[in-house]
């Protein structure tokens, strides 16, 4: 009989084990896969710019400046992507992909802030297509940004406490990095307004 | 719920025993005079098997109606969508604002970390609201009325989805869809009932006397139907106040955590309480779904309330809110505008073209301006009660006008007073004195729109009695034996409204402005003559765009209240497509100085009322308040 009893607390011992074990493979999943949105919304930024340049070049033609500024730093982006998928973990990959994407998200709202002073602009139809294209996109990367570092909170969360705590060591689950705000030169400058 | 049926089963039988003789328990038969008495004895000798028949026969039906609603709703969101008869948006074929709507739904989908739903649209429904539904995260789905699509802003539209992210994240949805199954065949006797005695009252406004009987017995049948069904109905509700209320509140809170925006979900909240919109769905079964909507859709007398009072969800869900603030804010951004009558209630909502804002002066002559309708609303604000009530009833609204004319002077007030009491008696007279001295400092600047506010009140008497009424306030106007150039303009601005025939087309008898050369000139010298010193310069100004440079101006000898009456006549019959270009006209050379002054603001006013053109962007610099007097 006492056999028996000592068999059957093993087992929900285990059963208990395995349920944690499988909460936190769940909450990392969560959280990779959050990480992996944020990638999928920076890559529909690069696709969309092209288009909203080719859109407001007529209307603005001389704001050249401000347009091949947007160009050059989409280039700039996607090339430091593309270097930071090539060696992905390198530090110094991810910190240049950070800041070129700081500073594209600076010109894209350099870009905004004009259109919004052209009344021509304002009432092409393409153009507020595009404009709304572009504050979405620009949410959904915010977004995709907030979701990973709640998903990460969560699981952090998790992990730390008691009874989590006593197993993720041993299983292997290791704490996870929240997304810092990107501190580019662009984004450290104070918002200039003019109109 | 059942005891209700069985109670009204149990009295239609005795009913039925008392003349057809069914049989009942315990020998002697009901006696119809003594019915009222033996009220309850007679319910008691009901045999025990018709109520357990009635009771078999409710509950079943109960249950079937339910059975059938969850099978109904099995298909899940989409289901819901149909049952409200909305119409799913298709992402690659969508007009801007559904394109914005959708692009919403992905951000908060993001931001959730949840699939994206499809989004279904009830295209008739102008109010504002929206609900999400489905079992699973994973096959919810959306659906939101046009009216929150049109009134709502971008990030207050984003508040709203993230309470609806909220339904489909905390598995509030999941609860709602099966309480919707369930509490379906609860209520469904006394809705049915309802719809009926609806839809009868709707064939016999549009169909008039035909197909009368039908109807009647319609309604007659869905009146019974609704009585007995009642108890249900009322505990339905009961039941999706009770499941409802604090799931309405977690959700804004969540709202919040989902966009990091609390102006989102408070502003979308503060837009349904300040811009007056409203929140009812008029599809059929939305009452069903009444506890999944994001705000009440219809209330019953009863009134168990599915949604906490809106004040308290923008305290709970924003503690910090600045309404105002906020309001002024947005000014920018509502694409409609709450047009006021006289009592400030809501008449209609006017679209406010997104270019009238930035257009100039007089390129938004013909289209009224959110800041217009604002002075309206400020001024009501500010009104004495008195003044309020009697902007309220035509013949309060008509002393305030003879008030307003009595103007500021002292000399000459008390004929004007005796005058008013041999033509109009002796209350009008001395309600004319008390508001006179109610409105005092307000008068001169708000005239005209004080004006314009009694003209709704006095619009509801007969054409007799408004000829009557301009008659008397002209006598007013005339009797200190001269007429100012306010009380001019105040008398021609509520001729103009009043007359026969305002509001209504006016034939055109004149094509061009060269065939009305001869007023124009004269009306343009009147506007520039209440630019006082720089009148020669003003009159230039407004000429050129008339092609007038060779005339002068006319001195204010030449101004006469009769040739000036006859002259705005015949441009009133001037073709529509001119009359814009007479206005502007009028409002450069009014504005020629970059002053623009009351005196010809109020002309201008008066111009635009004559023609019959609105003239409302007064935009900021000319709220009536700041205007050099």
């Amino acid at each position: 009989m006492g056999g028996w009893i000592a068999v059957a607390v093993i087992v929900a011992l285990a059963l208990w084990a395995i349920a944690i074990y499988n909460g936190l493979v769940v909450l990392r999943n969560r959280y990779k896969n959050a990480f992996a949105q944020i990638d999928v919304q920076l890559k529909r930024r690069y696709d969309l710019i092209p288009n909203l340049v080719e859109t407001v070049k007529g209307y603005m033609a001389h704001e050249r400046e401000t347009l091949e500024a947007v160009t050059r730093a989409r280039g700039a982006a996607v090339a430091a992507a593309q270097a930071a998928s090539a060696n992905p973990g390198n530090p110094a990959a991810m910190q240049q992909l950070g800041q070129a994407e700081g500073a594209l998200s600076g010109v894209l709202g350099r870009l905004l802030a004009l259109v919004e002073s052209y009344p021509d602009l304002k009432a092409n139809q393409n153009v507020l297509l595009m404009q709304e294209e572009l504050t979405s996109t620009e949410n959904k990367v915010a977004f995709s940004r907030q979701a990973y570092n709640d998903s990460v909170m969560e699981y952090n969360t998790r992990r730390e406490s008691f009874p989590e705590s006593v197993f993720a060591g041993p299983f292997g689950f290791g704490a996870a990095e929240l997304l810092q705000a990107t501190e580019t030169a662009e984004e450290r400058r104070a918002p200039k307004v003019a109109f | 719920m059942i005891a209700s049926y069985c109670l009204f089963g149990a009295l239609v039988y005795a009913l039925g025993a008392l003349y057809a003789g069914l049989p009942l328990s315990g020998g002697a038969p009901l006696q119809w005079h003594g019915l009222f008495g033996t009220y309850f004895s007679a319910l008691a000798r009901v045999p025990s098997q018709v109520i357990v028949t009635i009771a078999g026969a409710v509950g079943g039906l109960i249950l079937a109606v339910s059975a059938h609603r969850a099978w109904q709703l099995s298909e899940g969101g989409a289901a819901i969508a149909d049952l409200l008869g909305a119409r799913y948006v298709d992402p690659s074929g969508c007009t801007p604002v559904e394109r914005r709507l959708l692009n919403v739904v992905e951000e908060m989908s993001i931001a959730s970390g949840i699939a994206v739903p499809p989004v279904y649209l009830l295209e008739s429904e102008d109010a504002v609201n929206a609900l999400v539904a489905g079992y699973s995260p994973n096959e919810a789905a959306i659906v939101v009325t046009r009216g929150a699509l049109q009134k709502l802003s971008r990030d207050e539209l984003q508040g709203v989805m993230g309470h609806e992210y909220s339904h489909i994240l905390n598995g509030d949805m999941a609860l709602n869809m099966r309480v919707a199954s369930i509490l379906a065949g609860l209520s469904w006797l006394g809705e049915r009932g309802e719809q009926l005695v609806y839809g009868a009252a709707w064939a016999n406004r549009a169909g008039g006397r035909e197909g009368g009987g039908e109807a009647a017995l319609a309604a007659v049948l869905g009146a019974l139907a609704a009585f007995v069904g009642f108890p249900g109905v009322f505990a339905a509700d009961a039941i999706k106040a009770a499941i409802s209320r604090e799931r309405e509140l977690l959700a804004d809170s969540a709202s919040v955590q989902f966009t990091r925006n609390p102006d989102g979900i408070a502003g979308a909240l503060d837009s349904i309480l300040s811009l007056r919109l409203h929140t009812s769905v008029l599809a059929a079964h939305a009452g069903e779904l009444s506890h999944m909507f994001f705000a009440p859709v219809a209330g019953r007398w009863w009134g168990f309330p599915t949604h906490p009072p809106i004040e308290e969800r923008i305290r709970h869900a924003h503690p910090r809110f600045q309404r105002d603030a906020y309001r002024e804010a947005q000014h920018g951004e509502r694409r409609e505008v709450a047009v006021l009558d006289g009592a400030g209630d809501v008449v209609k909502y006017a679209p406010i073209d997104a270019a009238a804002a930035a257009a100039s002066l007089g390129a938004s002559v013909g289209r009224p301006s959110a800041q217009h309708v604002d002075y309206a609303v400020q001024l009501l604000g500010k009104l004495p009660e008195p003044v309020k009530t009697a902007l309220r009833d035509a013949d309060g609204a008509e002393c305030l006008m003879f008030a307003l004319a009595l103007g500021p002077e002292t000399s000459g007030r008390s004929e004007a007073l005796a005058l008013l009491e041999a033509r109009c008696g002796a209350a009008s007279a001395s309600r004319t004195s008390a508001l006179h001295a109610q409105i005092g400092g307000l008068a001169r600047n708000y005239m005209l729109i004080l004006a314009e506010l009694a003209v709704p009140a006095i619009k509801g008497r007969t054409q007799k009695e408004r000829d009557r009424f301009l008659a008397d306030l002209a006598a007013v106007v005339e009797a200190d034996r001269r007429v100012t150039l306010t009380e001019f303009v105040l008398h021609t601005l509520l001729r103009q409204r009043l007359r026969e025939g305002a509001g209504q087309p006016i034939p055109t008898r004149f094509h061009t402005l060269a065939e009305v050369a001869d007023d124009a000139h004269l009306v343009l010298s009147l506007v520039a003559f209440a630019a006082g010193t720089d009148a020669q310069d003003a009159y230039a100004k407004g000429a050129a765009v008339l092609g007038l440079q060779s005339r002068p101006w006319l001195g204010p000898q030449a101004l006469e209240t009769a040739r000036l009456r006859d002259a705005l006549e015949r441009l009133r019959q001037l073709a529509p497509f001119v009359k814009p270009t007479l206005l502007k006209a009028c409002l450069e050379a009014a504005a020629a100085d970059g002053v623009f002054r009351l005196a010809e603001a109020e002309i201008v006013r008066m111009v635009a009322a004559t023609l019959d053109c609105p003239v409302p962007p007064m935009l900021e610099a000319q709220d009536p308040q700041k205007l050099v007097v």
